[in-house]
């Protein structure tokens, strides 16, 4: 199988003041076309800084991000842009819908930054997903018209609209009560093995953890365990293994 | 359009942003479109006004002359023009030009015209009658004379409660005991059998004392009459006739006439009438009661004239048309003169049929000749005489007193006044001081109360004694006002001969008729340049500047603008507060438009990461602001534009009044009536997209430098 993400030797450094902060020490993994994997870790281990040099929202101090196939420091900021744009899929902690679009405009939204499809092509693809995340009674909603776990679904349709290879998500379960977040996890997954989408999500929460093929474990900028690669991107024992991992006092203290 | 969308979505969502720059737009592009339509259409019709009536459409005069060309400016002086050398030449040479159609020469200045006051009148004509040996017409004039003289005293005594001023105190006391001797039985006892003294007191102490004594300030034009007739389409005559051409003449302004030389009560029961017609009430107007309240106290402007068989006659019939039993014919007057809404236009029509007969209407008849006297260039007195043809006004303008500041004369009269004597003006004056021994000052007094007399004294005595100088030293400063009386103008005048009607100085020279050589050859302190149908003004100026450089003559030109004074100023003033307006709003509003943005960038950071993070690139960002900002700007430009067209429009049909004279004069006319001129709106137009998007460049670019990465992690 074709690893989609490669990171190799990466490293983070976030300058605060005169000092630097290292956010990432020397991260090597490659992620597989069509998994299902969690990054888990402590608070300030580094998680949403991988997923963003991932994401290609931000670039790593040293070692190389390969997306796709693509080294991305390689291309220019156009085409990063480029880059999400086609290939990614993004599903935020907060949401972030963009206010004054009702969510069939969130959704369409990506589509018509790419401009390939018509009005009808588009209509069908949004009206289509929107039913798939069970929200075909809320088109002409605007963000604040709806739950969090509504809004989290409108995110879900809008980062898969383009039908990308990867869609990364930073916690998209945080700001969600734990029903709606186990929702959420399982319309991800569902998505995942019906359309082999690769997703990347991070989260504190174990119950989230479960459902994930594989889990990777950071600590203060470092893996310390990438889990197993799932053969063929069925779910089978991992959420055992994973809770197995798991460290119990960590996830209690969380 | 998505960008579209959102940015109409974003407008509506910020509604009190969105206000006030909405606010800002719409009126400033009002302002643009309404200021821009109504100064333009003002440009227009003053254009009409200045160059259709003194100025033409350019002025030309000595560029080394000392002051500067100002037709409607106060007056301040006679300004020094300096002189157009060779005029006739001058005027050849342009007018061969095709962009010129005629040349006018012209001199303007001021004088004082004493119009003699209705004691001066009786007085002179009881003079006449003793002379003639008429004793029943001296008779009655003796007693119209007396009456007058009680009339005079009783008004005097009056006024010495306010009319307190220290410097004159002892001048005003010797006046009040000669008037007493005026009025006492013994003065009247014996006048008839030996009046020669009696009448030199009357003349010269007690004339001047009475208050309608009359100083007309005249301004005006000398220019050849014909060609000022010929090329100001908006002059005509009102009353009497043109000038014939090439005579000595003088036209008042209709104006003046009207406001100056008629009699004080008619003039203000024509003005109350005017009001009346136009709607106002008196009841309800101040300032048209305040007309009745002054006539009510000027009753002796009209006792003054009449004898006593008038005077009889007058108050049967105001008894009879009052229903009243009254015998004082001072309370019967000012029981007539006091009106209301209710009885105005019966008195009015009371008093032209019955009361305007028995008076002198107008100080100056038409068909008068009427003595100009002056100071010239050089300083000495000088007096003409010259006939009055008519009055005149310009068109559209009857009722500004600034279109009707100045009255016209002929060229000749203009340069005697000047004090370039023309050579047949010269002989004649050595012919009338050979023949010393007819000497007749009938009007002495009129040049000591001209100079002295307690109204309008101070207006311009220049020193009397100065040189024979320059034409530099003639501006002299006014006179301390009473503090010493230059009687050494009165002598000087009193070498000036003026026969009474002008029978002896231009009996001949006011039948002249001057061939146009003459008449344009002489002094000629500016000229008028008409150009031809269709020329630019800037062409046609340009053209004129090349030939007269061309030529070597140092000339000015000047276009009307220039040439009117504080009024073409004025516009120009009124352009830089409209231009300094709209900049001023504009900038406001740019700076707001630009703050809020940049406002709503900090405001938008996460969701410009969002659209940033999910593939929309830098230049979509920009855009994105910049479409917002424009759909602002343009949006309300749009209604603003709108609403000030309308109100254009409107105002085009029903037309701005003018509320004050000087506006009725910048409007050309009762109404100002603007149109609406597609480049203001092309204008407003422009300037509300450039302020549109210069205000959001900043904004937009900072917003388009925002990094997906703000899109990331918790929520602030
Ligand atoms: N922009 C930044 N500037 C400076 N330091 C940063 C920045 N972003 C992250 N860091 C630091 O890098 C380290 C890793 O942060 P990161 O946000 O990746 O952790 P995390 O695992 O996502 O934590 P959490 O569970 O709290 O979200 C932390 O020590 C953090 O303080
Ligand atoms: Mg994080």
């Amino acid at each position: 199988m074709s690893d989609v993400v490669v990171l190799s030797n990466v490293s983070k450094e976030y300058p605060l003041g005169k000092l630097v902060v290292p956010a990432l020490k020397e991260v090597s993994l490659s992620i597989g076309a069509g998994e299902f994997v969690s990054i888990a870790g402590p608070s300030g281990s580094g998680k949403t800084t991988l997923l963003n040099l991932v994401g290609c929202v931000d670039t790593p101090t040293s070692g190389a991000v390969i997306v796709d196939g693509l080294d991305t420091a390689r291309l220019s900021e156009r085409d990063l842009t480029r880059l999400r744009l086609e290939k990614l899929g993004f599903i935020f902690q907060s949401f972030n819908l963009i206010a004054v679009l009702d969510t069939f405009q969130n959704v369409e939204f990506p589509l018509l930054l790419q401009g390939k499809q018509s009005r009808k092509e588009r209509r069908e693809v949004v009206s289509e997903l929107l039913e798939r995340v069970g929200l075909d009674k809320h088109h002409h909603h605007r963000p604040n018209e709806l739950s969090g776990g509504q809004r989290q679904r409108v995110a879900i349709a809008r980062a898969l609209v383009t039908r990308p290879r990867i869609v990364l998500a930073d916690e998209p379960t945080a700001n969600l009560d734990t029903g709606t977040g186990g929702a959420i996890i399982d319309l991800m997954k569902s998505i995942n093995e019906t359309q082999g989408t690769t997703f990347i999500f991070s989260t504190h929460d174990a119950r989230v953890m479960k459902h994930a093929d594989r889990v990777i474990r950071l600590e203060d900028g470092r893996i310390v365990s990438s889990g197993d690669i799932a053969p063929n991107g069925a779910a089978g024992s991992r959420p055992e293994l994973s809770v197995q991992e798991g460290p119990a006092p960590y996830l209690a203290g969380e | 359009m998505i960008l579209l969308r959102i940015a109409l979505r974003n407008i509506a969502a910020t509604k009190v942003r969105t206000l006030i720059i909405g606010l800002l737009i719409t009126f400033g592009t009002m302002l643009v479109v309404v200021g821009g339509s109504l100064l333009s259409t003002l440009d227009r019709s003053m254009a009409r006004s200045i160059i259709g009536s003194v100025s033409g459409h350019l002025q030309i005069y000595d560029s080394g002359a000392r002051d500067a060309l100002e037709f409607f400016s106060p007056p301040t002086g006679t300004p020094d023009l300096g002189q157009i050398a060779d005029f006739p030449k001058v005027k050849a040479m342009l007018e061969a030009l095709p962009e010129v159609d005629s040349v006018i020469p012209m001199g303007s200045d001021f004088a004082m015209v004493f119009s003699g006051n209705i004691m001066d009148v009786k007085i002179a004509e009881l003079a006449q009658a003793i002379e003639k040996g008429d004793r029943e017409r001296a008779k009655t004039l003796a007693e119209h004379v007396r009456k007058n003289i009680k009339l005079l005293q009783e008004s005097l005594k009056g006024l010495d409660g306010f009319v307190n001023l220290d410097f004159n105190r002892e001048e005003r006391e010797e006046d009040l005991a000669n008037l007493a001797t005026a009025a006492s039985d013994a003065f009247w006892a014996d006048f008839l059998d030996a009046p020669a003294e009696k009448v030199v007191f009357l003349e010269n102490k007690i004339a001047r004392l009475a208050m309608d004594a009359k100083m007309l300030f005249l301004r005006y034009i000398g220019t050849d009459t014909e060609a000022f007739r010929k090329n100001f389409e908006l002059f005509e005559v009102v009353k009497g006739q043109m000038i014939p051409p090439g005579k000595r003449g003088f036209l008042f302004s209709e104006f003046i006439y009207e406001r100056q030389v008629k009699n004080q009560v008619a003039m203000r029961l024509d003005f109350i009438k005017e009001n009346l017609d136009s709607g106002r009430k008196i009841k309800e107007d101040p300032k048209v009661a305040s007309r009745i309240q002054q006539n009510m106290r000027q009753y002796k402007e009209i006792l003054y004239q009449m004898d006593a068989r008038q005077t009889e006659q007058l108050c049967a019939r105001l008894r009879e048309f009052l229903s009243v039993d009254e015998k004082e014919p001072e309370k019967l007057l000012e029981q007539f003169l006091d009106m209301n809404d209710e009885n105005f236009s019966a008195r009015y029509q009371f008093f032209y049929d019955e009361i305007a007969p028995l008076i002198v209407l107008y100080q100056v008849r038409i068909g008068d000749v009427l003595t100009i006297q002056s100071y010239t260039r050089s300083g000495s007195a000088t007096a003409v005489n010259v006939p009055v043809y008519g009055t005149f006004r310009f068109r559209g303008m009857e009722k500004s007193a600034l279109a009707g500041v100045y009255s016209l004369m002929d060229m000749m009269t203009y340069r005697d006044l000047y004090g370039y004597m023309s050579p047949d003006r010269r002989a004649e004056n050595e012919a009338l001081k050979a023949e010393k021994g007819v000497k007749y000052i009938p009007r002495s007094e009129a040049e000591d109360s001209m100079f002295g007399s307690d109204e309008g004294g101070e207006e311009a005595a220049p020193s009397a004694d100065s040189e024979q100088g320059p034409t530099s030293e003639v501006a002299a400063p006014p006179a301390e006002s009473g503090s010493e009386r230059p009687s050494t103008a009165l002598d000087e005048f009193a070498d000036v001969d003026m026969s009474e009607g002008g029978q002896r100085y231009g009996a001949e020279l006011l039948n002249r008729v001057y061939p146009q050589s003459e008449i344009d050859s002489g002094v000629v302190t500016n000229a008028a340049v008409r150009l031809a149908d269709g020329v630019d003004l800037e062409v046609g100026r340009a053209a004129v500047e090349k030939v007269l450089k061309e030529a070597g003559l140092p000339l000015n030109v000047v276009d009307w603008r220039q040439a009117s004074g504080l009024v073409g100023q004025f516009l120009g003033v009124v352009w830089i507060v409209l231009f300094s307006a709209i900049l001023i709003i504009f900038l406001v509003a740019l700076v707001i438009i630009n703050n809020s943005m940049v406002m709503a960038t900090l405001d938008r950071t996460r969701e410009i990461g969002t659209m940033r993070a999910i593939g929309a690139q830098r230049s979509y960002v920009l855009k994105m602001f910049l479409i917002e900002s424009t759909v602002l700007g343009v949006g309300f430009g749009i209604l603003g534009t709108l609403l000030g067209s309308m109100l254009i429009v409107f105002l085009g049909r029903v037309g701005i009044p003018a509320v004050s004279d000087e506006l009725y004069f910048l409007f050309a006319g009762s109404h100002l009536y603007p149109v609406l001129l597609p480049g203001h709106l092309i204008t407003a137009f422009v300037v509300v997209f450039v302020v549109s998007l210069a205000s959001t460049l900043y904004p937009a670019r900072l917003a388009a430098r925002i990094q997906p990465v703000k899109a990331m992690g918790k929520e602030d």
